[in-house]
């Protein structure tokens, strides 16, 4: 009993729980949400933006926030549109939008570190600058390029899930061993707890959060790329409804927004979570206003059961 | 001593240098004012300008005010332009014409704007939920809430209302309600209640040890930055004679930068009233001098992230020269 | 010393924004702004005096006051959606003809990029700077009506296109009806349904004006039929992206027999997501966004029915031809309404192939003898 309880005193646990039972619950009460189909369709669209979930989760460990998550996903998608509109292969033209979106992780990190804008702040403003530097760049219509080997990326679904699903599969695991038993996630739970008893006990600051931001950069990216793939064009608002989401999935999923605190595995229970929410809201035949209201409530709901902070004061 | 005395020793030690503090705050201002007026300079032949003016600027000002106050207690609001929304849409649909009709209509925008603030500020505090989350979650609560009043752009604002706001006295309305809050925050702030509000902010933990009671001070501060936010509302609807489910948007994001621009620090305790109502000129200024230099709309962003980055930035390294005391 | 480094920094702080500011000034229009600003102020004085003398200003000939050409401003509520570029291209190629004739001296746009309020600002500044009209696409139905109140009442003329205010005061109105829209959508999906079965409407953005009045046009419709069931109203951004999330889970969890889908990248979303369960073909309507008609012209072979309506985009050029016929003195109607041009299987073939891409609205140009149609009053 009391090693059940000890269970689920730990979020992320809670967090898979949870995840599971609503999972369950829409299968048993909707009738279709059984089938394979539909499944491997929540997955598709929990992946695509799950890339950028992961980034934010390191980030947000690390006791910062990229709020430039939007804006590097389209940089990405727009970048790698014009590079195979231009005639460059896929996988370059893949690795230049990698590039452009590590390019923006370093300056935030440039920013932050050096002038001690607060990361908030600092990736505002850079999503602010990346906007407008695309709008000016391509005068509001973004070339159009997606060949077969991008679509069949993330759309192809040689092994029942669609290929997005497995290479998010595949980047999480990375991560995870880097988050959990490398000297890297170590000192980004050491950053996020504490930055001055990090840089006391000899983490180098300024090098992780250069690796931290670009990483989050790099992540987002990949999902920009991946929903190009997806719809086969691009748009220049293509990733601003992932910006909130973003952040409301690494903390369902049981990490501290104050930093330092939750296990990083828990962004695939947040991200899948909540995906499966808005897929409830939108087969419930209601209207707009209280598919929003439901969804801000469910998330605090869902707060208050695992994401309260201990009674310190 | 104990924390508390020291902690009020060291606020009345800061307060006398409130002034030095916005030093930078200040030039930058009459920068722009200079900048505003050179490219703008009707506002000088002929006094009827103020009024849009006043109108263009005062509900970013109180929104500045309003997020700067959350950012005192530490917090920063991301639903603010969703209760902004919100706010006008109850505005418009609670008033009706005549005198009495719009007096309740501003009254229940008042005490809605109060009450959206109460609501979050419970959940934050008793929930014991960072602020930056539980907004979060608020903003798509308060957008729902803002749809079901007003499905779409409408409601009734009396005339006479936006007659009045927009009516050429001897001082713009807007101003004077502007600074009359800016009074009713200075009153605040020199009681108790105001020298808690930037003890918690500073550090929650040392104040309540020390007595402070942090909860009812942290909900304290959500109300008055919901009155702060019902203002904003009052002014968008006599501006725009209408509620509009969606017109908060755009204030979100600007209602941030125009805070920290204005001098506040994200660790909160740090910050003034009228830094914030600085920080908003400030920002519109930049769009005007865009605007009127002909510029294509596109470079506004850019612009506007990099003065930020700067602003800061430049504030942070000064600190740092001065000795490191952060912000 | 603490404080001379204070106010070292504080200087310097001010020199690097003034020069961030002076370089905004200086770079593109540097001399402009000081001479703008002069004519501004003779433009507006010169209104002021004619304001006082005659009310209804706008129906004055102004031209011969006019020596270098009329002063001409858009301003627009968003400038990034495809649709809007293209009305942007059109308008320019428009504004640049008439500026090599002189009759146009100046033209610019305003964006105000979704923020009505500041779209209230730069209308109130374009009065100022003492604009001769004022194109409008507006923000809101009803938040822009005092600001186009107060425009008029001195005497600038507003041309309102696409996007409508609700007050009388403005100049012209030219539009579509957002309620047509809808209503000929859903008439055509009732038609081919038979008159019942399950379906999915399928519209834009929540609380805003353009997405409201195309639903309830379609409402209108839908209910007069009874063997209709809507299984449910959704609403998206128009864009395919976040419209292909909301849409799959609906699609997984119903029989759907058709979707009315309001909005061109709606449509193209709701055919994608069909296409990639592998549903039977539902007729589907939609708009003539670029990517949804090259997906129909795909499936014309295998049967696939559908109808598209256009908001021509040719509307802005329409705004300034207008504008400039009003501020020459000429008649106009007060209310322009535009029929909207459909298109479907018959004349799909005028539409597609073609060089665009997927996000772009291909359209006819508007002929001459439509400007003379649509414009002259009482046709």
């Amino acid at each position: 009993m009391s090693r059940c309880k000890e269970w689920l005193k730990d979020t992320t646990n809670l967090a898979y729980l949870t995840m599971i039972l609503v999972w369950l619950t829409t299968v048993i009460t909707i009738k279709g949400f059984a089938r394979l189909g539909h499944n491997v369709s929540t997955l598709q669209t929990a992946a695509l933006m799950g890339f950028a979930v992961l980034g934010q989760a390191v980030v947000v460990i690390s006791g910062g926030i990229d709020m430039s998550v939007s804006e590097i996903i389209t940089l990405s998608s727009v970048t790698c549109a014009a590079c195979i509109k231009a005639g460059l292969p896929t996988p370059v033209a893949m690795g230049i939008a990698l590039l452009a979106c590590m390019l923006v992780g370093a300056f935030n990190a440039t920013s932050i570190v050096f002038l001690k804008v607060p990361p908030i702040i600092q990736t505002v403003a850079a999503g602010c600058i990346i906007e407008g530097t695309l709008l000016v760049l391509t005068n509001g219509t973004p070339p159009a390029g997606c060949g077969k080997l991008l679509s069949w990326m993330s759309k192809g679904k040689p092994l029942v899930v669609t290929n997005a699903f497995w290479i998010w599969m595949a980047v999480y695991a990375i991560l995870w061993w880097m988050m959990n038993r490398s000297k890297f996630g170590r000192y980004v739970y050491a950053i996020g707890t504490n930055v001055n008893t990090a840089k006391n006990s000899g983490v180098h600051v300024t090098k992780m959060n250069y690796m931290i931001y670009m990483l989050s950069g790099f992540c987002a990216g990949i999902s920009g790329i991946l929903m190009l793939g997806n719809i086969g064009s691009t748009y220049l608002t293509i990733g601003d409804p992932y910006q909130l989401y973003s952040i409301a999935s690494v903390v369902i999923g049981g990490i501290a927004i104050t930093g330092g605190k939750g296990k990083f595995s828990g962004v695939i229970a947040g991200t899948i979570l909540t995906v499966l929410i808005r897929d409830i809201l939108n087969v419930m035949s209601i209207s707009e206003a209280f598919r929003n209201i439901f969804q801000g409530l469910l998330v605090l709901v869902l707060l208050l059961a695992y994401g309260r902070e201990r009674r310190a004061r | 001593m104990n924390e508390h005395t020291k902690s009020i020793a060291s606020l009345t030690d800061r307060l006398p240098n409130q002034h030095k503090k916005l030093l930078s705050v200040y030039i930058t201002f009459c920068v722009f004012l200079i900048a505003e007026l050179i490219m703008d300079p009707l506002i000088l032949k002929s006094y009827s300008r103020m009024w849009p003016l006043s109108l263009q600027f005062a509900p970013l000002m109180l929104c500045a005010m309003s997020q700067g106050c959350i950012m005192l207690v530490g917090g920063i609001n991301l639903s603010l332009g969703a209760s902004l929304s919100l706010a006008t849409t109850i505005a418009a649909v609670t008033m009706f014409e005549g005198a009495g009709g719009t007096v309740g209509g501003i009254v229940a925008t008042l005490v809605s704007g109060m009450a959206i603030g109460l609501v979050m500020g419970t959940v934050v505090t008793f929930g014991r939920l960072p602020d930056i989350i539980v907004t979060l979650a608020f903003s798509y609560i308060w957008n729902g809430a803002a749809l079901l009043v007003l499905s779409k752009p409408g409601g009734h604002i009396p005339s006479a209302y936006s007659g009045f706001l927009q009516s050429q006295g001897v001082v713009p309305f807007a101003i004077i309600m502007i600074l009359l809050l800016l009074v009713f925050w200075k009153i605040i702030k020199n009681t108790r209640l105001g020298i808690n509000i930037y003890a918690i902010g500073g550090n929650a933990k040392a104040s309540f040890e020390s007595g402070i009671h942090v909860r009812l001070t942290k909900i304290l501060a959500y109300i008055i930055s919901g009155l702060f936010m019902s203002g904003a509302a009052l002014v968008l609807v006599g501006q725009t004679g209408c509620g509009d489910p969606t017109i908060g948007n755009a204030y979100g994001t600007k209602s941030i930068a125009a805070a920290i621009l204005g001098g506040f620090s994200f660790s909160g305790g740090i910050g003034q009233m009228k830094g914030a109502v600085l920080g908003a000129f400030i920002y519109i200024a930049i769009e005007n001098v865009l605007f009127f230099s002909g510029f294509s709309s596109f470079y506004q962003y850019i612009i506007q992230g990099a003065i930020l980055i700067a602003a800061i930035g430049l504030k942070v390294v000064s600190y740092y020269r001065r000795g490191g005391e952060g912000a | 010393m603490r404080k001379i480094t204070r106010k070292w920094f504080g200087s310097m702080m001010a020199v690097c924004l003034a020069a961030s500011s002076l370089a905004a000034c200086g770079g593109s229009s540097g001399g402009a702004a000081s001479t703008t600003a002069a004519q501004a102020e003779t433009t507006t004085a010169a209104q002021a005096a004619t304001t006082a003398a005659e009310s209804k200003a706008e129906e004055e000939p102004k031209s011969d006051s006019k020596e270098g050409g009329y002063k001409i401003g858009w301003s627009t509520i968003y400038l990034t959606p495809s649709w809007m570029q293209e009305t942007s291209g059109l308008m320019d190629a428009c504004i640049e003809k008439y500026k090599a004739d002189g009759v146009i001296s100046e033209y610019s746009i305003a964006n105000a990029d979704g923020d009505t309020s500041a779209q209230i600002s730069q209308i109130e500044n374009m009065i100022a700077e003492g604009y001769d009209a004022i194109i409008l696409d507006a923000g809101s139905s009803d938040a822009l009506n005092q600001v186009v109140e107060k425009a008029t009442s001195q005497g600038v003329v507003v041309v309102n296109f696409d996007s409508l205010v609700t007050t009388d005061k403005v100049t012209c109105r030219i539009g579509t009806s957002d309620a047509e829209y809808g209503r000929l959508c859903a008439q055509w999906l009732v038609d081919t349904l038979g008159g019942k079965g399950n379906i999915i409407v399928f519209s834009g953005p929540a609380g805003v004006a353009v997405s409201d009045g195309r639903e309830s046009g379609a409402m209108e419709i839908l209910e007069q039929n009874p063997d209709i069931n809507i299984i449910t109203t959704l609403h998206s951004e128009y864009n395919s992206a976040p419209a292909m999330e909301v849409l799959n889970p609906v699609l997984d969890a119903n029989e759907v027999d058709g979707i009315c889908a309001l909005g061109g990248s709606l449509a193209s979303a709701s055919l994608t997501a069909v296409l990639d369960k592998g549903l039977d073909m539902i007729p589907i309507c939609g708009e003539n966004y670029n990517g949804f008609l090259r997906q129909w012209s795909d499936l014309v072979d295998d049967g696939f029915e559908s109808f598209a309506v256009c908001q021509p985009n040719w509307l802005g050029v329409l705004a300034v031809e207008q504008s400039i016929r009003i501020l020459n003195g000429e008649d106009y109607d007060q209310d322009v309404v535009v029929p909207i041009p459909a298109i479907d299987n018959n004349n799909l073939s005028e539409f597609v192939p073609n060089d665009y891409s997927d996000d772009w609205y291909p359209i006819a140009d508007i002929t001459e003898d439509q400007i003379q149609k649509y414009l002259t009053p009482g046709a």
